[in-house]
């Protein structure tokens, strides 16, 4: 069996110049972990994951700590998160992307999933966007066939 | 082709590919390690002896060491403890946060000293709302500095300290106390550049800054309990180690392997935070010097600067001194130093002169040369581009602005010093 079987065929995604705000509602809705930034032709250009969000949403100098429990609440969380709401994703996505074409077998598409700790892999024909492709949706899939 | 000009080609290759650092330097020293014994200019066992295999094992035993101790959260508590001391005032924060990192950065190498302090730095700057850069520069340069005081602070001081048999304690005596001095001026110094960053008021800030619990850094109690008693026991050795005919790795060594054994770590764990690469980039230099020295190169640069200050020691250590300065200012000290050492034996061997003041001539160029530019020291690169990556640009202009003329001071005052101490 292919992907193109297998895979999540919506194709959900938001442009480079999305704001963060915007991107986050979406993720919500559709209950996404992820998902693809696309350019006018539908060409994947990037990945936005929940994590991108929350690690931007921390002050960059606790990504430099070793451990920064030292340091109080002083609502930093939320404050970065007031300052990034309405910033373009393109500054927090992430560019390498890991897609897998449609015609991929499951089991190349799992071995991707583990070996790069994906939660969402878009699905591609010919670098366009056709679907999405998450550990889950591949896992019920083989495990639902008779 | 003859081998001296080979093996010289060689050198020179190397010396400023590992400056440019385009290409790996690990990669570049050991391919001029084996392009030497490839065409023969050395055998394998004259380059594999020419590894001094005492600094490579004191670097391993101090890597291993600081791998356990920086679990601990030790360093960060006594950043934030002594920053706390400022009271909330930038100049002293400047002066406190330099001094420590200076410390710190005489038992610790530059590069980990940098890592542990920026991001504190970055922390009370943010809460401050303060620009973190002059902090970062002074500590920067203050790494550098306080590497200069032992024989464990700065790699061309192990190097050294082994190539002339010096101890932990010559090193203490004869050059901490004027470390000690160029760290309480640089903050004053750096001061001169930032007035209008000195003066502003963080009132509101240190509100913040002063809640930060220092305790909550610690992260293993148990470990940095006896991690303390195996570090000062380690230190409390070095001091005798000369007495106790022990060399300086081998103490090293024990302190790592006693602390492996009582912090019960896997040691495949801590070997993994273990630079091998550096370890190796000095083995491929050993063997790539040994390669110009054995064509006689090494033998005609000494009688050159011996021809040049007609044999004076006045004259030889100052052109040590300044030559050490202005070049590690642009080259890699690593390399300068490991090349230096067989220049200056060289010219004891000639002169019959008492060696000490060239030493540590060669020990104050190469370490403050460090401060001259921004690729002179790996440290520089790091805390710039922890700077970079939090939206502070420091360009290679903005260092050299500061750290040009504070090389530039630090050389001049090691002139009167040497001078004075050992040359009047």
């Amino acid at each position: 069996m292919k992907i193109k079987e297998v895979m999540i065929p919506d194709l959900t995604s938001v442009s480079a110049d999305t704001p963060v705000k915007e991107v986050v509602k979406i993720m919500s809705r559709q209950r996404m972990a992820g998902l693809p930034v696309v350019d006018n032709e539908q060409n994947v250009i990037g990945i936005i994951t929940e994590s991108d969000i929350t690690k931007a949403c921390l002050p960059g100098y606790y990504k430099e700590l070793r451990n920064p429990s030292f340091i109080p609440d002083f609502d930093q969380f939320s404050k970065q998160a007031k300052k990034i709401a309405h910033l373009p994703v393109k500054e927090f996505m992430t560019t390498t992307v890991y897609s897998v074409e449609e015609d991929t077998s499951r089991t190349e598409a799992a071995d991707l999933l583990f070996r790069k700790h994906l939660r969402i892999v878009p699905v591609v024909r010919a670098g366009k966007l056709v679907g999405i492709l998450t550990p889950s949706c591949l896992c019920k899939n083989v495990m639902e066939e008779d | 082709m003859n081998q001296t000009f080979i093996a010289l080609i060689i050198f020179i290759t190397t010396l400023i590919f590992v400056s440019l650092e385009k290409i790996n330097r690990t990669v570049i020293a050991l391919a001029g390690a084996l392009l030497l014994i490839i065409l023969k200019i050395l055998n394998q066992h004259e380059a594999f002896s020419a590894i001094d295999f005492n600094t490579i094992g004191l670097l391993t035993g101090m890597m291993v060491m600081i791998s356990i101790i920086k679990r601990t959260g030790l360093f960060q508590y006594l950043a934030i403890k002594i920053s706390k001391l400022s009271r909330g005032n930038v100049f002293s924060l400047l002066f406190f946060l330099s001094i420590i990192t200076g410390i710190l950065s005489s038992v610790l190498d530059n590069v980990t000293t940098i890592i542990l302090i920026v991001p504190i730095t970055l922390a009370i700057c943010e809460n401050l709302e303060i620009s973190p850069a002059p902090m970062v520069l002074s500590e920067i340069f203050a790494s550098n500095i306080g590497g200069t005081a032992t024989l464990i602070g700065d790699p061309p001081n192990i190097i050294i300290g082994s190539a002339a048999h010096l101890s932990f304690m010559d090193f203490i005596i004869n050059l901490a106390p004027f470390a000690l001095i160029l760290l309480i001026i640089l903050p004053f110094f750096i001061s001169l550049f930032y007035k209008k960053e000195m003066t502003q008021n963080i009132e509101e800030g240190w509100a913040k800054v002063e809640k930060f619990d220092e305790k909550k850094a610690i992260e293993d109690p148990l470990l940095l309990k006896k991690s303390l008693i195996v570090f000062f026991l380690t230190i409390f050795v070095f001091v005798f180690h000369h007495n106790l005919g022990l060399e300086a790795a081998t103490v090293a060594l024990a302190g790592a392997t006693l602390l492996l054994l009582v912090s019960n770590i896997d040691p495949a764990e801590t070997f993994l935070e273990v630079e091998w690469s550096t370890l190796f980039f000095f083995i491929g230099l050993f063997i790539v010097v040994a390669g110009v020295e054995k064509v006689g190169a090494i033998q005609w640069l000494s009688n050159k600067i011996i021809t040049l200050t007609r044999g004076n020691l006045t004259l030889i250590t100052m052109a040590v001194l300044w030559g050490s300065g202005i070049s590690c200012s642009f080259i890699n000290n690593i390399s300068y130093t490991i090349s230096m050492v067989p220049v200056i034996h060289t010219i004891g061997k000639v002169t019959a002169f008492n060696l000490s003041p060239i030493w540590w001539a060669l020990s104050l160029g190469a370490c403050l040369g460090g401060n001259g530019t921004f690729i002179a020291a790996a440290a520089n690169l790091v805390g710039v581009n922890i700077l970079k990556r939090q939206g502070w640009v420091v360009t290679f202009k903005d260092f050299f602005r500061i750290g040009f003329p504070i090389m530039l001071i630090s050389i001049i005052l090691s002139s009167v010093y040497l001078f004075l101490r050992y040359l009047l």
